[in-house]
């Protein structure tokens, strides 16, 4: 055979070959028989007892976003009337023989890769949450910055709560918790974090979501736990100010009051530093906090006017001696409350081994003992396009 | 060595990185959970500890290397220790390799099915991936040397941008001030970091065919240099993301890592999956030169058999015994006793090479140079 016609014949069998390859999967399934798991709710349900022992029970709600993918019509209109997600609602002693429930109820295989929210509800919670984080730290498909939070109410009302903006639930409280994260001065609250903290056996607080009178969802309180069981409630500005003593800090927005009204800034960034010290054999602890922001309202008399750099000066000294005292008053009332590592010092304090190793092994009298400071350069970097306030506008008239 | 062969030589750049690709591929996935178990958040100097003991069992190996510089470990071993015991260490060379590229690939198809084919049979990766090896080895040494000179610049610096989207997410309160807890538990953990700088003893193989053999030692210790800055880069990081005890918790420590990037919230949600994919062609050059080595090995010791016949017979080999271990845990075990096996390739191996060309040319049996 001529060399041409080998090379011919080879090329003609290497396309044939590849076409077989490049053709596509041939264990393919359409999107709409994949259920795209992206919320999940989990309470506690009365125990069960099998083989004389008695098993933990939950009530497993797992939200599946349908998907718009088949092209015959009746299930085109059948998914325009649908609400754009299904709950399935399962009693069962394990996550994964939960989920593997979906299968049989709707035909179709779940998948846990594009898992937006986990939901824990109240009775689960002040049970404990640790055999649950097994499967979310083994399971492959997990994301890490899967957000979770903990509910005040029945699982269902969160998971068919309304919204004009994102008609799946999940992916709405989702948003909402992305959000105040980034914008409120609140920490974190994502697998990846709760699942450290479970591991190293350090108290977390998870962001709680509530409804409102309007039935919309909140975010405005924080679930303390402690051993991964809630022990307590915190409010807004507890909340806020551990996350900036934390060094949590990006934008968000500080109050603050005055006899005429409100004071507000914008916080444009931050950071917290401690210095840890042994005083009278007992350890102490200074925050050192950081704040740059901008003035954003102003309803207050204290000062008149911002055209002098002292003014300016006057008013940062000013809040920052407010912003001292509400820390410290925070610190006070939550280490009397809970008289452990709720402001995540443990891993800040690796280059003190004494200190470390009190603080790991003995929490409760590490915080028995302790003594805080707290300092606060609050710096105003911006006042905005009022020079003279409002109240200097009546004097002259 | 065949006509063909004497012609070929591995250029200071191709000598780089043959030894950045096989040192840098299946073992820095699990490296940090080893490293950190017992150095804790000294863990990063433990792996440069080990850095700098590469670089002394790199002397030792061109040391021996440069007596025999026409000669691949396959020849002198013959000269130095006698027909019958030069054989078995040839063969234990040859077989060396062969379990080199045997547990690298199992481990691999082992990530790449937890992680981003779960449904797909352990088989049909480590086969697919042994028919590539052989189509790249099918031509002699020079293809494996040129394919881990184009492939792995792109390679690295795209994972190491990679690896970089996690640094945002550091919590530097991780790491301490070094040695507060004294040397012992970073020496401990010596030995098993030690593993994961395995590779360059394919010198033995290929020093005849490098090109400037004065500069040898300055260019190899630059691939295994590249390869510890990488390795202190990842254990670094994995310390600073997950914090130590998360990180020894983990079956592949750095893959959770890459669970914490999120590119675009939503779009890119999966981060891990662009790791593997970043991944793979390290893995493949590791397998690909080890897989190569073997039958270069083998072909060496018994050159009645020619090397692609070598490569045809050894593949159900590797792909039998890769399928043998029931999970990854026995496999591990594996990789253990294949890494102390490379162990004494590294360091006990050439001082008793070294001994063996003292005492010979002290009973006049080996000319001096």
């Amino acid at each position: 055979m001529k060399r041409w016609n080998k090379n011919v014949l080879s090329a003609i069998v290497m396309l044939l070959f590849s076409s077989i390859l490049l053709a596509g999967c041939w264990d393919y399934r359409e999107l709409e028989k994949r259920a795209l798991v992206v919320g999940l709710g989990i309470d506690e349900l009365p125990p069960s007892h099998f083989a004389g022992k008695e098993v933990r029970m939950y009530q497993i709600i797992v939200q599946v976003v349908e998907t718009a993918g088949s092209s015959s019509q009746a299930a085109m209109q059948k998914q325009q009337q649908s609400a754009g997600y299904t709950n399935f609602i399962i009693q069962t002693p394990s996550i994964t023989e939960g989920i593997q429930q979906i299968i049989t109820q709707s035909e179709r295989f779940p998948l846990l890769s594009h898992l937006q929210l986990i939901v824990l509800g109240e009775k689960l919670s002040k049970k404990g949450i640790h055999e649950l984080f097994d499967f979310f730290i083994r399971f492959p498909q997990m994301r890490r910055q899967t957000e979770i939070i903990a509910t005040t109410r029945p699982l269902i009302e969160y998971f068919t709560v309304p919204s004009t903006a994102e008609p799946t639930p999940s992916l709405h409280i989702a948003s909402i918790a992305d959000s105040v994260q980034q914008t409120l001065l609140l920490p974190e609250s994502n697998l990846g974090i709760i699942s450290k903290n479970i591991r190293n056996n350090t108290p977390f607080v998870v962001l709680t979501a509530s409804l409102n009178k309007k039935g919309q969802i909140v975010i405005n309180q924080g679930t303390v736990f402690q051993n991964a069981k809630k022990v307590g409630i915190l409010s807004k500005s507890d909340i806020q100010n551990l996350s900036m003593l934390y060094g949590e800090i990006e934008r968000g927005l500080l109050h603050f009051s005055c006899s005429q009204g409100k004071a507000a800034l914008q916080v444009l960034a931050g950071n917290s530093k401690i210095r840890p010290a042994i005083k009278n054999r007992k350890p102490h602890i200074t925050f050192q906090i950081e704040l740059e922001t901008e003035l954003t309202e102003y309803q207050c008399s204290d000062i008149a006017s911002f055209d002098s750099p002292e003014q300016i000066r006057r008013m940062e000294q000013l809040y920052s001696n407010m912003l001292e005292e509400q820390l410290q008053r925070t610190a006070k009332k939550l280490t009397k409350k809970y008289k452990d590592d709720i402001f995540q010092l443990t891993s800040r304090l690796k280059n003190h081994p004494e200190m470390y190793e009190q603080i790991r092994e003995h929490p409760e009298q590490f915080f028995e003992q302790w003594t805080v400071d707290i300092n606060v350069n609050l710096k105003i970097r911006n006042i905005g396009n009022v020079l003279k306030t409002f109240i200097t506008l009546k004097k002259n008239k | 060595m065949n006509r063909n062969e004497e012609s070929l030589m591995i250029s200071p750049t191709q000598l780089v990185f043959l030894v950045f690709g096989i040192i840098v591929g299946t073992g820095f996935i699990t490296l940090p959970r080893g490293v950190i178990e017992k150095a804790r958040e000294d863990a990063w100097l433990t792996v440069i500890l080990a850095l700098g003991i590469a670089l002394v069992s790199l002397w030792l190996i061109l040391r021996v290397a440069s007596i025999f510089p026409k000669d691949t470990a396959i020849t002198y071993n013959v000269k130095l220790f006698g027909r019958t015991f030069g054989l078995l260490l040839n063969l234990f060379l040859a077989g060396y390799f062969l379990f080199f590229t045997i547990t690298g690939v199992r481990t691999m198809a082992e990530v790449v099915k937890t992680e981003m084919l779960p449904f797909t049979p352990l088989g049909i990766i480590i086969g697919s991936m042994l028919l590539v090896l052989l189509y790249c080895s099918w031509d002699g040494l020079m293809p494996v040397v040129r394919i881990n000179e184009s492939g792995i610049p792109t390679s690295i610096f795209m994972i190491i941008f990679f690896f970089s989207l996690a640094y945002p997410a550091a919590d530097w309160h991780e790491l301490r001030i070094p040695f507060l807890e004294g040397v012992t538990p970073v020496i401990q953990s010596l030995p098993s970091t030690s593993y994961s700088f395995l590779g360059y003893e394919i010198l033995f193989l290929y020093y005849p065919f490098i090109f400037q053999k004065k500069k040898a030692y300055f260019h190899t210790a630059i691939g295994i240099g590249t390869a510890g800055i990488f390795y202190t880069f990842v254990v670094l990081g994995t310390l600073v993301t997950l914090g130590p005890n998360m990180a020894i918790a983990q079956t592949y420590p750095v893959i959770t890592m890459a669970k914490i990037i999120e590119i675009v919230p939503r779009f890119v949600e999966r981060a891990e999956l662009l790791l593997i994919i970043l991944w793979l062609p390290l893995a493949y050059t590791t397998h690909l030169i080890t897989f190569f080595s073997t039958a270069f090995a083998f072909n060496n010791t018994f050159p009645r058999i020619s090397l692609r016949w070598w490569m045809m017979l050894s593949l159900p080999f590797i792909f039998i015994l890769s399928m043998l271990p029931d999970n990854l845990m026995q496999m591990e075990r594996w990789t253990k006793v294949t890494g102390a096996c490379g162990l004494f390739l590294l360091i006990g191996y050439p001082v008793l090479l070294l001994t063996c060309v003292f005492v010979r040319r002290k009973l006049g049996l080996l000319p001096k140079n």
